[in-house]
């Protein structure tokens, strides 16, 4: 049902550079993170990436024991047609705040950084109009670009980075697992589900994946290389930065602005500030993507092209009264959002596959399934 | 009396069902309206239809000991008179007197005529009078001989034509200067010449309803997929429109993405070029009256390859496929960058250079925005101006616009003078790849006006529309971006550089999946085995 | 299709109205900028306020017709103009700034904020937070303290260049030829105003001379106390932190030579500095230099080419080298301030023991041992080898 909605197909490969993008989307807003866990950041993105790993594993299972079945068709299976139309209704609405929580962040650098005086509706309206294009052109096209993206950041990331070897001091990174344990916990369960809270979105695009027997291969692949590159940029960050970083809002743009190689490369914030647009724009499109997808799915459409529109608009009024101030939006993202996020990413699905394994064993034995 | 009022309706049914085939000529399953025995009958017939011009030539005379009637029509200025006179006339009138008329007898329909007695080369028989009246319009004469219900279509086309010379567009240092020209059959004979396969295949069609142009749609047997082969002909023959004046009617009429501002279709005026696509694979079309000859499909980076590329060595070719590429980028960035960096993003630019374009610009009147818009504008004009004045006054205006426009616009305190030199830079960077100029100069304005409106912000929401759209472009089942956007790295070594010729050894993936492989190893020996 | 088309185009129009009826919000075109080169913050007379003078660029030309409104200068008209306001805080004072300036205050390229003294003696915190936290700031910019007055400083014209901002960062950045001086961007500050022990630093600069030919003169080092200024180190001092901190990159030493003395030119240096708690409880820090350098010129005629000649010159300039650190280790014990960051060294290495000796770390640091172990070389003597005197009889 779900491969009637969207005719396109991607190739595992761009299923990797797609993971990617969508994780430099949250990693490149680093900043909260480094308040709690400062010289040990490095430490709980790794503890935080085995975390995500074992959500992306339950995810995979549940891809694998449902070939070709979106989320919602999974939900379906599982909890019944009334449980699993309840269950997609939570579901769409977590995706309707993801989707929103990210044009918001984007609003934020945006108007934050690079233009002040700018209404936030007005970034928002454009951004939101150019995913809303690349989810109208369909799963494929979002594929086919993903790699000129992934392209382009990698040579950027590493480009600046070159540039600041000069200012870095590794020095900054002591005294190690000095912090109190608490503080970790914390770090890991940031690290965990912040860039890759939304990945139950993949749930939504793997049916779409050409082969599926790689399929998980690729998923992790993209997932790893995305988390290193996340380690790669805050390691540097705090080499170059030190203690200063706690103070910075946008980390990492202030650490790119500080390249100044005799005069010929300064102020290349910019080229960063470019490469944040794409990832966002990845992460809000495939969000967005699988928004819509879910609600064309749950009332049972048949193709999701006349929900974008509106979809859009919702969610453009929905990031401008989302959050009231800077310090809720600041206070949300360090303490609420672990929380709601790990419920949807982590919690539900890990329910889904219990009760499906459970439903596939008596299936085995001979019952039904609905 | 009966007879002849007979023969008189006949003609007359005939002559009103021509007319109402004429009339609505073009569409499929028309009946055919068949020849008369009579050739006078049919005479009149011809007459009817082609009316008194001045230009069409109706012969008529004797042939053959048994003296039949014969008529031999043609458009003068379409023949070539001597084939007429030496191998129709010639063998009809005269050389048949030399045979016997027991021979004669043996002729019993029209064939014999075709295969005994004629000396012209291409000879088609026919009964449909559309057929023959197409055939002589075309420039083929058109016998008709009393008593045979079918007539003869003797090719006899020649006409004044230009020489093969040199194309204007793509011109090369290195590299053969062939170009095509009007004609059709020489332009198929050059690529037969380049392509001596007899693989290659050649298919052609009329198309448009008044001007009958002949299409020709070559393909190499077995490498070209027949999936590709086949939707260009299926699209092709289903235009239904008066005329195909240039190969740029059909291109816009079966074209993937009328809307968008790439095209799908490439197009070229020299033989290697056509020659090389065809050999990766492409289907090309080739459109009598016009040098521009299409292929299909076409991706995106073809448009930065000049055949020139591979005759040189590599490493210089893939340095100049690289300016190309950038300075495609810098023509369609330069204007809406310099308007983003001096309208919202100052603190991008390096102190010194700050102070010298604040000092330019103090005092202009407009908004950057305004003053690049008005720039480019003025370069437009220039520039469509410069194409269509006779080349003496040319020069002129070149002078008047650069020196006078430019200097006392910028001397009279109207434009900046770094804006005068972003968009002289715009000018000259656009014409290192002229293929894509038209839609370089929508993106451009495109984004400036983003830039205008947005900075640095709106640059980059443009380039992702158009990363967007132009990855969703396909070309006859090609999508437009590959070996970049689907990545396919076996192609990478022919995209943005040009790997060395040896190491080219398969077609672009996609193409031809049925005869992938181009060469088989053809490493240098000294790379092979360094030692020796 | 053709509706959606048509809706499609709708959409898009609707897009583009937006963008052309908004006006542009952010666009500020290039001559409505006043662009700022250097701010100078001084304490007012008045109670409780500050005078901020902002140096801005002044770069029309002056076509044919020029109300020029810098008609209070001479002749040859300037290329930038001081504009002084005074206010309770900087932000209050930038907006004011409209009051008098045609133009808004362009600060991305400002090059330098210099602290008056008065101010510096009180505490600099509050002034420093409008800066770290609009967006137009970068975080290069160079910070200095004045030995007096901070605006007198950017009312020196300069010899070299138009502008005296420019002049001062170019002045900075040169001072790396000698090594005098402590290069101190609002970063490097932040960064030690945040610790809990280090000192800050900045440095000093001071007008001399009088009317035309005065000139701005860097000399030494501000030492800060949390944000308040305390003290002073002098050139020599100076560059004996900077050895501490592996800051040093280019300098001379005059040390005493067989036959007269040497100029010895440091070519290149690296510092380690390893910090201990001894087992009585006692803390050092061990300071070890490796010099690499040249001999730049020598007075009198001893031949510095022979090896024990070598030796003695390598000996002298070990000496030098751990006098000046001595003398920075012992100026800094006197203003009770940690300015080579010896506590955090601690932190880093001991993070257990630090939570108690943080407390009481103005007296551990009164009475920490600083040990230098200098290892210079002589590499080269430049294009003689010999100096040029007649051989002297043996």
């Amino acid at each position: 049902m779900a491969t009637n909605l969207e005719k396109g197909r991607i190739s595992g490969k761009q299923l990797m550079f797609i993971v990617f993008c969508y994780i430099q989307g949250g990693a490149l807003l680093s900043g909260s993170i480094v308040n709690i866990t400062k010289q040990d950041t490095w430490v709980v993105i790794v503890t935080g990436f085995t975390v995500a790993l074992f959500i992306a594993w339950i995810m995979v299972q549940l891809a694998k024991s449902f070939p070709d079945k979106t989320l919602i068709e999974i939900n379906e299976l599982v909890f019944g047609k009334i449980g699993g139309n309840i269950i997609s209704l939570l579901y769409v609405l977590y995706f309707f705040l993801l989707t929103t929580l990210d044009i918001d962040n984007l609003t934020s650098f945006i108007t934050g950084f690079v233009m002040p005086n700018t209404p936030d509706t007005a970034i928002a309206l454009v951004f939101t109009f150019v995913c809303g294009y690349a989810i109208y052109k369909g799963i494929n096209v979002i594929g086919r670009c993903s790699f000129l993206v992934v392209l382009l950041t990698i040579v950027t990331i590493l480009f600046n980075s070159f540039l600041l070897i000069k200012d870095m001091n590794f020095n900054n990174f002591l005294p190690m697992f000095s912090l109190p344990f608490m503080d970790y916990v914390h770090g890991t369960h940031l690290t965990a589900v912040a860039p890759f809270g939304g990945s139950i979105c993949f749930l939504m695009i793997f049916p779409f994946v050409k082969e599926k027997k790689h399929m998980a291969k690729y998923f992790y692949l993209g997932g790893a290389i995305g988390f290193l590159l996340f380690l790669f940029i805050v390691v540097r960050d705090w080499a170059v930065l030190g203690t200063v970083a706690t103070y910075m809002a946008g980390v990492t743009y202030q650490v790119v602005g500080l390249v100044d190689v005799s005069d010929l490369f300064t102020r290349l914030e910019v080229l960063y500030s470019i490469i944040l647009v794409l990832g966002l724009f990845y992460t809000a499109t495939i969000e967005f993507y699988s928004l819509t997808l879910s609600i064309a799915q749950v009332f049972k459409a048949k193709t999701y092209k006349p929900y974008i529109f509106i979809i859009g608009i919702i969610l453009i009024c929905l990031s401008n009264i989302i959050f009231s101030s800077v310090s809720e939006h600041s206070y949300f993202t360090a303490n609420i959002d672990p929380a709601f996020l790990g419920f949807f990413a982590a919690l539900l699905p890990a329910i889904t596959l219990v009760i499906a394994s459970v439903r596939g064993a008596k299936k085995k034995q001979g019952s039904e399934i609905v | 009396m009966l007879k002849f009022i007979f023969s008189k309706i006949k003609t007359n049914t005939a002559l009103k069902k021509i007319k109402a085939i004429q009339a609505n000529q073009g569409q499929k399953d028309q009946p055919s309206v068949k020849l008369l025995r009579s050739l006078d009958k049919n005479l009149t017939i011809f007459k009817e239809v082609l009316g008194e011009s001045n230009d069409i030539i109706t012969r008529e005379f004797i042939c053959g000991q048994t003296q039949m009637k014969a008529v031999l029509i043609y458009v003068d200025g379409l023949t070539n008179v001597a084939v007429i006179n030496e191998n129709i006339m010639k063998p009809l009138m005269y050389d048949s007197k030399l045979t016997d008329s027991k021979n004669e007898a043996k002729i019993k329909n029209i064939n014999d005529f075709k295969e005994i007695m004629l000396s012209a080369g291409d000879v088609k028989d026919s009964d449909a009078f559309d057929e023959l009246i197409n055939g002589c319009m075309s420039g083929d004469s058109v016998l008709l001989i009393d008593g045979f219900s079918s007539g003869l279509i003797i090719s006899s086309r020649g006409w004044d034509m230009r020489a093969v010379e040199t194309p204007q567009t793509g011109s090369v240092v290195r590299g053969p200067r062939e170009g095509f020209t009007e004609n059709m059959r020489t332009n198929t004979a050059l690529i037969r010449r380049k392509i001596k396969d007899p693989a290659l295949k050649l298919e052609v069609l009329k198309i448009g309803r008044k001007t009958q142009t002949n299409v020709c749609i070559a393909h190499i047997e077995g490498v070209a997929n027949p999936g590709l082969i086949k939707e260009v002909k299926d699209r092709i023959s289903k235009i239904d429109t008066d005329a195909i004046l240039e190969s740029g009617y059909i291109e816009q009429y079966i074209e993937d993405a009328p809307f968008s501002i790439f095209a799908t279709i490439g197009y070229s005026e020299k033989p290697d070029v056509i020659a090389s696509r065809l050999l990766s694979g492409a289907v090309a079309i080739i459109v009598d009256g016009t040098p521009i000859v299409l292929t299909a499909p076409l991706l995106f980076i073809e448009n930065f390859q000049t055949s020139e590329d591979y005759y040189m060595r590599p490493y210089f070719a893939s340095v100049l496929r690289l300016l190309r590429i950038l300075s495609f980028a810098i023509s369609v960035l330069a204007p809406p960058v310099y308007v983003a960096l001096v309208s919202f993003h100052q603190e991008l630019i390096p102190t010194p250079l700050l102070f010298t374009m604040a000092k330019a610009m103090e005092g202009t009147p407009f908004p950057a925005v305004i003053e690049a818009a008005v720039m480019l504008l003025t370069y437009e004009i220039l520039r469509e101006a410069g194409i269509r004045l006779p080349k003496p006054i040319g020069q002129a205006i070149s002078i008047v616009g650069a020196l006078v426009m430019g200097q006392s616009a910028v001397s009279a305190g109207l434009v900046g003078a770094p804006m005068v030199i972003v968009v002289a830079i715009t000018a000259v960077s656009s014409f290192v790849v002229p293929d894509q100029a038209d839609s370089g100069a929508i993106m451009r304005w495109l984004l400036l006006i983003l830039a205008g409106a947005m900075g640095g912000f709106g640059i980059t929401m443009g380039l992702l529309i158009v990363l967007i759209h132009l990855a969703s472009l396909e070309s006859f089942g090609m999508p437009y971006l590959s070996p970049l956007a689907p990545m396919r790295p076996a192609d990478l070594k022919d995209s943005v550089i040009r790997a060395p010729l040896w190491l080219m050894k398969t077609r672009p993936t996609g193409m031809a999946r049925q005869n992938p492989t181009r060469q088989k190893d053809n490493t240098p020996s000294k790379i092979k085995n360094p030692t020796k | 299709m053709k509706n959606s088309i048509g809706k499609m185009l709708k959409i898009c129009l609707s897009l583009l109205l937006c963008l052309a009826l908004s006006g542009c919000w952010n666009s500020r075109e290039l001559d409505s900028l006043a662009i700022v080169m250097g701010y100078a913050i001084d304490k007012s007379d008045e109670e409780g306020l500050v005078d901020m003078t902002a140096q801005v660029a002044v770069l029309s030309d002056g076509g044919s017709s020029d109300n020029s409104s810098s008609s209070s200068n001479t002749a040859s008209s300037e290329a930038y103009w001081n504009i002084t306001r005074t206010g309770s805080s900087i932000f209050t004072i930038l907006r004011d700034y409209t009051h008098e300036s045609s133009r808004k205050l362009y600060s991305p390229h400002n090059q330098v904020i210099i602290f008056g003294n008065d101010l510096a003696k009180n505490g600099i915190r509050d002034y420093l937070d409008f800066f770290l936290r609009d967006h137009e700031t970068r975080l290069n910019v160079w910070i200095l303290v004045a030995k007096d007055k901070a605006s007198d400083i950017l009312d020196v014209k300069p010899k070299l260049e138009k502008i005296p901002a420019i002049g001062l960062s170019d002045l900075i950045e040169d001072q790396k030829a000698t090594s005098e001086t402590v290069q101190i961007r609002i970063r490097d500050f932040l960064e030690r105003l945040i610790s809990d022990t280090t000192a800050s630093i900045a440095p000093l600069v001071e007008v001399i001379g009088e009317g035309k030919d005065q000139i701005v003169e860097m000399s030494g080092t501000a030492v800060f106390k949390q944000d308040k200024l305390v003290g002073e180190l002098n050139k020599t001092e100076t560059r004996g932190l900077l050895w501490v901190l592996s800051k040093v990159n280019s300098g001379i030493i005059t040390v005493e030579a067989p036959g007269g003395t040497a100029d010895l030119e440091i070519v290149s240096t690296e510092t380690q500095v390893n910090v201990e708690i001894l087992d009585d409880g006692s803390i050092t820090a061990h300071v070890k230099i490796t010099e690499s350098g040249n001999i730049g010129s020598q007075t009198g005629s001893g031949d510095l080419s022979k090896t024990d000649n070598v030796k003695i010159l390598e000996q002298n300039m070990n000496d030098a080298i751990t006098a000046e650190v001595f003398s920075a280790v012992e100026k800094a014990k006197e203003l009770d301030a940690d300015i080579f960051g010896f506590g955090d060294m601690f932190y880093k290495k001991y993070p257990q023991q630090w939570k108690s000796m943080k407390e009481n770390w103005d007296e551990l640091f009164n009475e920490i041992k600083v040990e230098v172990e200098v290892d210079a070389k002589l590499r080269g003597s430049g294009r003689i080898v010999k100096p040029a005197y007649p051989a002297e009889e043996e």
